[in-house]
């Protein structure tokens, strides 16, 4: 990486990194501390925007990686305390959105899939930490709530074969309109750029 | 790095031990994380982890199991609230043995990591995010001043002339380390 990586790209990377961490460091502290629900949902959709049109920009191998990268260790470095779990939330959301981009190589169609994928993960991840904090059993309970919720409604069928979809469908869908926004964005800036210098 | 280790076990032992072992297992490992730091408990305040105690041992035996414990003529399962119980003291010993092991990490460390895992020039993009990020705040904070009621009528104009400042900013950033000031053009 060393070898194809110039200045230039070193300094941008560094640049989203930042803004990724700028954003994690002021609008995170400021959404934890007024306690707004769905706080990684917000946080982790303008993450999927920064990687979208950082990639535009540095679409070298590993590019996401790295600004995922410096935007978790700011985050780790910068705040009192060692709280890992954001940390690991920001590096696997730079690792989702690092493999779908060499995969599919930068356009709109992987742009949406990484988003998607990337609010999937963000959902998934809280779950994943309930499961090794509370054992496994706590998705059993999860299940008969909702079902137990269904049965009021007088919902005959399990409701949880409803809800658990319908919830993955919305994360889906917002994961995607933020991958679109972020291409949107990079393709606007670079009209922005070329306008400048012409 | 004696405690470090002894952490370590009671933690992997609780990850997959059976549940109902906890019970015994519980409160020695408890007194023992007191002695060590009373402050790893603070979490038990927190309104998330109370909302999982609502859930676990109120909501659950209310709702679910066969109820066949009464008390003040609300009937709820036994059972399905000595699981509850178990599932929480589980996450009590977890988050607890968890936070010990951080709290003596070096952060240093994990930003090393970084490198050895096939970042290169990890270190040298850290050092200028360094650098940029009080101007990084500066900007956000003037950005979201000047573009409240912009970025929601068309956020895509707002954001992309400010990722073009930033990017236009940034080649000065390179000037810098090469001997030039950060705002020069």
């Amino acid at each position: 990486m060393e070898s194809n990586t110039g200045n230039n790209e070193i300094a941008v990377t560094a640049l989203f990194g930042t803004l990724w961490g700028t954003v994690e460091l002021s609008l995170g502290t400021l959404i934890h501390s007024l306690k707004i629900p769905f706080s990684g949902t917000i946080l982790a959709f303008i993450a999927i925007i920064i990687i979208s049109i950082s990639r535009s920009f540095i679409n070298y191998k590993g590019s996401t990686l790295a600004i995922s990268s410096i935007a978790a260790v700011l985050k780790l470095i910068i705040l009192p305390g060692f709280n890992i779990n954001p940390f690991l939330a920001i590096v696997v959301e730079g690792i989702i959105g690092e493999i779908v981009y060499l995969v599919l190589s930068y356009n709109l169609f992987a742009s949406i899939t990484a988003g998607s994928l990337i609010l999937i993960y963000t959902l998934i991840h809280s779950l994943i930490m309930q499961g090794v904090f509370f054992g496994p059993a706590i998705y059993k309970v999860y299940i008969n709530l909702i079902d137990n919720l269904g049965m009021a409604f007088n919902f005959k069928y399990h409701f949880a074969y409803i809800i658990i979809p319908l919830i993955i469908s919305i994360y889906m869908l917002l994961g995607s309109l933020a991958g679109w926004l972020g291409w949107k964005i990079a393709k606007r800036t670079k009209d922005i750029l070329e306008e400048e210098f012409v | 790095m004696r405690t470090k280790i002894f952490v370590l076990i009671i933690l992997l032992v609780t990850l997959f031990n059976p549940g109902r072992i906890l019970i015994y297992f519980f409160l020695p490992v408890i007194l023992y994380f007191m002695l060590l730091d009373s402050g790893l408990f603070r979490f038990i305040l927190k309104r998330q982890f109370l909302f999982f105690v609502f859930i676990l041992l109120l909501l659950q035996p209310l709702l679910t199991g066969s109820k066949e414990f009464s008390i003040f003529s609300i009937n709820f399962s036994l059972d399905t609230f000595y699981n509850g119980l178990l599932m929480i003291l589980r996450s009590l010993i977890i988050i607890s043995s968890i936070s010990c092991l951080l709290i003596n990490s070096d952060k240093r460390k994990i930003q090393n990591l970084f490198n050895k895992i096939g970042i290169n020039n990890f270190d040298k993009m850290f050092s200028y995010s360094v650098e940029l990020l009080p101007l990084m705040k500066k900007e956000l904070k003037k950005f979201a001043a000047f573009n409240k009621k912009k970025i929601f009528l068309n956020p895509i104009e707002v954001t992309a002339q400010f990722i073009a400042l930033l990017l236009v900013s940034s080649k000065n950033l390179i000037h810098k380390t090469r001997g030039g000031g950060f705002y020069d053009e």
